[in-house]
């Protein structure tokens, strides 16, 4: 076969993470090259450094973002200059792994970097005590 | 009037993932049907495909990995197309050339992902923390019919009309007509032509297999499973892939100095306005005398036809009839014979591709047979080319002709270019 199975999901760009950390004590975690078993309740400053991971790795690989430009604390979001399209299509790289699509995206434009990760990690947390829509 | 010249051509498609590997495949008489995708083969064990001999992803730049599939096609071909033809992107001229696509089923692999995301987030216990609702931001503009036309305007820098023709099994030879007629009548002085199809997904395929017009598996060598014109045929096998041919008025060829592979000649185009998968004797022989007559033309000075062909019952045998009205007596003499032997149905792919296999036998003398013709349905009583490519051709013009479901017949001519 010249495909996976799960090639109809590839399309979505949609990687399918089953297997991979949740969070809440029931996988793994970490900082690049650490690997910490995570008890729970969730641990705060990890999923926060794991979001700064995933975003940065998204913009880096794919959307040709300079990696130097993140060694500014002070980087704004607005500087990373994406369009409207471009700030989905990262959020979509937390929406996918997380499960929840974010409300207004337009919202993280006058933040810093910093402030949009902890803005989303909040999401995150408060996601995390709402129970996913199911089907009737 | 201006003379319409192609000047490059390039292809990815089950037979190989350029045009010189395809053409010389063809002749070989090798198919490229057979393996299927298992999400595929779990649910139609008894159906076959033709899939693209290299996975697009694979030879473009990571930037263009979330595309469609069908777009990935596109943009594979046309690189090819473009550096044959020495057609360098942002051309001065970028507000004459425009880009004329032809696509059947859009964005399909986008289409089927999305539903089988849904659905699966929706029955796993593993995901029930996820909202089944949250798709790719990029899904709408990926399923449209036009996401490969605008991919190669932005990537080109090319800002004259982008068009997509969806006409199913005609989708790319009315992009080629259509295209043909803009440069000849002074709208344009050149365009982009793409033909591309990426529908081997399994909601597409369920769909396909209900029409019951797929080919059941050959029992000993799958790859023998299409059978145009032969009395044992079936039916056709869906592939996918993408074929794209640069077009350019003689003048602004002769200006850039580039090579012509063949001057467009003739485009023919009709509705049968009679039945929605049925073909029409009348409505394809008025698609090929329109044809030959614009590229004025007698039948008898067409010396190749890559037919239609798609090894369905009615089809293959209205073809014959099709090609006995309009060549009359001239039909015994012209060499006729379908690639979906080997590289299966292209569907809005198709008429791109076949017309540029067509020229790579005008040019090179060598007609790619029928493959698998080994007992000819005695209704289909033309010269088939049944099993060996022909050498040592003497060929001043072919013709490729496209039928589609829904009653579309388009028949184009290729032939010589002869520089004034």
């Amino acid at each position: 076969m010249k495909r996976a199975s799960n090639r109809a999901l590839q399309g979505q760009n949609f990687t399918v993470r089953r297997k991979q950390p949740t969070l809440g004590g029931r996988g793994w975690c970490g900082r690049v090259g650490l690997r910490h078993p995570i008890q729970s309740p969730p641990n705060f400053t990890l999923r926060n450094s794991m979001l700064i991971d995933q975003i940065k790795g998204y913009l880096v690989e794919t959307a040709g973002v300079d990696p130097q430009i993140f060694d500014n604390p002070e980087l704004k979001v607005a500087d990373l200059n994406l369009d409207s399209l471009g700030l989905v299509e990262m959020l979509f790289e937390i929406e996918d792994k997380y499960g929840f699509q974010i409300p207004d995206p337009m919202v993280f434009l006058p933040m810093t970097f910093a402030e949009m990760v902890a803005a989303i990690d909040a999401m995150v947390q408060a996601q995390g005590k709402a129970p996913a829509p199911t089907a009737a | 009037m201006h003379p319409v010249v192609v000047t490059g051509s390039g292809i990815i498609c089950p037979l190989g993932a350029d045009k010189a590997t395809t053409f010389a495949a063809a002749l070989d008489a090798r198919s490229g049907i057979g393996a299927r995708p298992t999400d595929i083969a779990t649910w139609l064990p008894h159906v076959v495909v033709a899939q693209a001999a290299v996975e697009p992803q694979t030879l473009l730049e990571r930037a263009d990995h979330g595309l469609d599939r069908a777009t990935q096609f596109a943009l594979v071909a046309t690189a090819q197309a473009a550096a044959q033809a020495g057609f360098a992107s942002h051309p001065d001229d970028a507000h004459r050339v425009g880009v004329f696509v032809g696509i059947g089923f859009a964005g399909s692999q986008t289409t089927d992902s999305l539903y089988a995301r849904f659905y699966q987030t929706l029955s796993d216990p593993s995901l029930q923390h996820k909202d089944p609702t949250v798709m790719h931001p990029l899904t709408v503009p990926r399923i449209m019919a036009n996401a490969a036309a605008a991919a190669i305007t932005m990537r080109y820098g090319l800002r004259g009309p982008s068009n997509t023709y969806s006409v199913a099994c005609a989708s790319s030879a009315i992009a080629l007509g259509e295209a043909y007629r803009a440069i000849r009548h002074g709208y344009l002085d050149a365009a982009l032509v793409v033909g591309t199809e990426a529908m081997l997904n399994p909601g597409a395929m369920l769909g396909w297999n209900a029409l019951r017009v797929m080919a059941k598996p050959d029992a000993t060598d799958p790859s023998r499973s299409c059978r145009p014109f032969s009395q044992d045929r079936n039916g056709f096998v869906i592939g996918e892939g993408a074929a794209a041919l640069v077009l350019e008025s003689a003048g602004r060829s002769r200006r850039r100095g580039g090579a012509v592979l063949a001057e467009v000649a003739g485009y023919g185009c009709t509705s049968d306005a009679a039945h929605l998968t049925a073909p029409s004797v009348q409505g394809q022989a008025q698609a090929m005398e329109q044809a030959l007559q614009e590229a004025g033309l007698a039948a008898h000075q067409i010396q190749y036809i890559n037919a239609h062909g798609t090894a369905t019952d009615a089809g293959d045998v209205i073809e014959t009839q099709s090609i006995r009205k309009a060549f009359g007596g001239a039909a015994d003499r012209v060499a006729v014979s379908s690639t979906k032997s080997m590289h299966g149905h292209l569907i809005g792919a198709a008429g791109a591709l076949e017309f540029a296999l067509s020229i790579e036998a005008l040019n090179s003398g060598s007609l790619p047979p029928t493959a698998h013709l080994s007992v000819p349905d005695p209704r289909c009583d033309l010269d088939y080319i049944p099993l060996q490519a022909r050498h040592g051709c003497e060929l001043d013009a072919v013709m490729s002709n496209s039928f589609a479901f829904g009653g579309s017949n388009v028949s184009l001519i290729a032939r010589r270019y002869a520089s004034a």
